[in-house]
């Protein structure tokens, strides 16, 4: 899996991150075979709720 | 509006993905009941992504947002209005100004131009004020009645046999009718019972309801067919607005079909004949 959409993961986390003004941050990503639109919400709810320190 | 309403639990991403092919007029994406308090930030992303992402083509979609009394329905509206959703369902609607609130925020988002509103009645207080609550806003496309909430609030047991909704299911048809808005049956709750389905959706019908909600794919298909009109039925009705459109053209007062005169409520009737089947009639009765 990793091999096939690795790249694209990867991506979507960078274009996320980039997006929220992230950086200099781990982001550890446990792929499961989710959709482009769930990985890009998982994403999101983990940035939001670190910059809210939950 | 359509016959059947199915809820699809909005932290779910293969529901969600699939939510167009599981045979609902218009799918209700949940962010209320089906969602536990600490995930309800990342279902709002996840409906915010899917809205963004994907067509959903052959049904409507909506979301029901977390109650006015929470901390949440504010962020759930504001996403999911601008992600592109096709209405929305307010629960625990108990009074008109909650929605002209909800309608007032909805007309500051140039994307939600469109959006329909659907309150959820599930109270005893709801039920009290149902046209109130019917006629608040022009975007209101149906009051939708929910009993399990409501016979919890009055202090009863839900049943099979429903004796103790009748008077709200009444009183809910009553006031969407004079309000001019559609009147959606509450759930049946018991996915395995199809025959008790089918009893009581021809039973809603019977009392005026235009179409019901589910909570599982498997009532969408029966719902829709005790809804959805015969043939003769939409043929009868699309003769009426034809006979009464060429009345009004030229300039007849009355109209009359196969010898009879088409009056009001057999406009009214056909009109609704025509919206259960989806067919569009902009006709309105001066």
């Amino acid at each position: 899996m990793e091999k096939q959409y690795g790249d694209k993961i990867v991506g979507i986390a960078h274009e996320i991150a980039t997006l929220k003004g992230i950086g200099n941050v781990r982001i550890l990503i446990q792929d499961r075979g989710a959709l482009d639109y769930a990985i890009r919400a998982r994403i999101e709810t983990a940035i939001e709720r670190f910059e809210r320190g939950i | 509006m359509g016959t059947n309403l199915l809820f699809v639990p909005g932290n779910n991403p293969a529901m969600v993905q699939n939510a167009g092919i599981l045979g609902a007029d218009i799918v209700i994406f949940d962010l209320e009941d089906a969602v536990a308090g600490d995930q309800k930030d990342a279902a709002r992303s996840l409906l915010k992504n899917a809205l963004e992402s994907m067509e959903y083509e052959g049904c409507e979609t909506s979301v029901r947002i977390n109650a006015m009394d929470t901390l949440h329905w504010e962020a759930d509206l504001r996403t999911v209005a601008a992600a592109g959703i096709d209405g929305l369902v307010i629960p625990k609607a108990e009074h008109s100004d909650d929605i002209n609130t909800i309608s007032g925020i909805l007309d500051s988002i140039p994307e939600a131009n469109e959006i329909f509103l659907i309150p959820l009645v599930e109270s005893a207080l709801g039920v009290e004020n149902v046209y109130q609550i019917a006629a608040s806003s022009k975007r209101i496309r149906g009051i939708f009645f929910g009993a399990e909430d409501y016979t919890a609030d009055i202090g009863t047991v839900r049943t099979k046999g429903s004796k103790e909704i009748l008077w709200a299911r009444g009183r809910i048809v009553n006031g969407a009718a004079a309000a001019g808005v559609e009147a959606i049956d509450t759930p049946f709750t018991d996915v395995e019972d199809i025959e008790g389905l089918k009893k009581d959706t021809l039973f809603a019908k019977a009392l005026g309801f235009d179409g019901k909600a589910s909570i599982s794919p498997r009532h969408c298909g029966f719902i829709r067919e005790i809804f959805y009109p015969e043939d003769e039925e939409i043929l009868y009705a699309s003769r009426v607005m034809d006979t009464v459109k060429e009345a009004e053209k030229a300039g007849k007062g009355v109209a009359s079909m196969d010898g009879k005169m088409i009056d009001k409520p057999i406009v009214l009737r056909a009109l609704k004949v025509l919206r259960a089947a989806g067919i569009k009639e902009d006709f309105k009765y001066e």
